[in-house]
């Protein structure tokens, strides 16, 4: 732990480009576009509001980003089976690049179609950086256990990009 | 990606293509995220003060509220006794008849007169005042009248009035 000073919103701000973005788009594994910014900035503010700065401040976003997703997708579980009744209009993953080899629109789809569990993995190890020791961290899982779940997304995706191309 | 090794080739490629999609942009505003965790950061350490503050200020209530009353100790000290010397006796002053005399010569002759007169006057009463100058002879011996004076030797009287 190192000491940070709480009145400098100097290293927040950095935290926040740099892992923003991110800690939504992971948030959004348990929950919609709202309520997974909601749960970043308030994770934002608590850091700020920590007496010390964590050692690890990306795993420590990433730590409290989940458990505070996690927290809220169960408190919210009733009102998003709402909206999905209702066709909930939910805003792209994913930023809309023509260049790009896979379609952003049905990024997201295809990514919903795995089990939490691999599109948690894939997701801090594609977008979030991270190695299989640091998710282990940040989820709890042993290494072998994320390897071969990230195996398995990978190769389901793989499927799902086949089956789509096809159509 | 050391821990990735097993991962084969099209895994990699296809890890690779995935990674190009960038993850859409939050609406959250970052100057007002800072605000909020500035305000929140502030208030906590606001709260922790008064925290503080309360706490110290029930302790003191307490401690005056349950403080004990102050004990009385009696502590026995012997201390040397110090034999006082009784005061020196003082010598009564005895006075001479000399003295008197000396005193009753201070006098001057009218003042011996002044006092037999009114001793006079207040035994017998306005009768024994002499008569004025203008009704009878002035007296001229004033040992005549200061005779019937008792206890005045008349032999001082006039040395009295040569005084």
């Amino acid at each position: 732990m190192r000491a940070m000073g709480s009145t400098d919103p100097a290293p927040l701000s950095g935290w926040f480009d740099r892992y923003g973005v991110t800690l939504a788009l992971y948030a959004r594994q348990w929950l919609n576009a709202e309520s997974a910014e909601d749960v970043v900035q308030e994770v934002f503010i608590r850091l700020l509001s920590q007496r010390r700065a964590p050692g690890n401040v990306k795993g420590w976003l990433f730590r409290s980003v989940r458990n505070a997703a996690i927290n809220r997708a169960r408190s919210e579980h009733r009102r998003r089976s709402h909206e999905r009744r209702h066709g909930a209009d939910h805003p792209a993953w994913f930023q809309t690049c023509p260049d790009d080899p896979i379609d952003a629109k049905i990024a997201d789809s295809m990514l919903l179609s795995l089990p939490v569990e691999q599109r948690e993995t894939i997701v801090l190890r594609i977008w979030a950086g991270m190695t299989l020791v640091e998710i282990s961290r940040v989820t709890g899982h042993p290494v072998p256990t994320l390897f071969s779940r990230y195996r398995a997304g990978l190769a389901a995706l793989r499927r799902a990009m086949e089956k789509s191309c096809k159509t | 990606m050391q821990d990735l090794e097993g991962l084969t080739p099209a895994e990699r490629e296809l890890e690779e293509a995935w990674r190009r999609l960038k993850p859409a942009d939050v609406s959250i505003d970052r100057d007002r995220l800072l605000f909020r965790a500035g305000q929140r950061s502030v208030g906590v350490s606001l709260w922790m003060w008064r925290g503080i503050a309360t706490v110290l200020v029930a302790g003191l209530g307490l401690s005056l509220a349950l403080q004990p009353e102050p004990r009385h100790i009696e502590r026995v000290v012997y201390m040397p006794v110090v034999q006082e010397k009784p005061a020196p006796r003082e010598t009564p002053v005895r006075t001479d008849s000399s003295d008197i005399r000396i005193a009753r010569r201070d006098l001057s002759a009218s003042s011996y007169r002044d006092i037999r007169l009114r001793k006079r006057v207040l035994e017998e009463g306005l009768d024994a005042l002499p008569m004025p100058a203008w009704t009878e002879a002035t007296v001229t011996e004033p040992a005549k009248f200061l005779d019937d004076v008792p206890g005045v030797p008349l032999v001082r009287l006039r040395d009295a009035d040569r005084l």
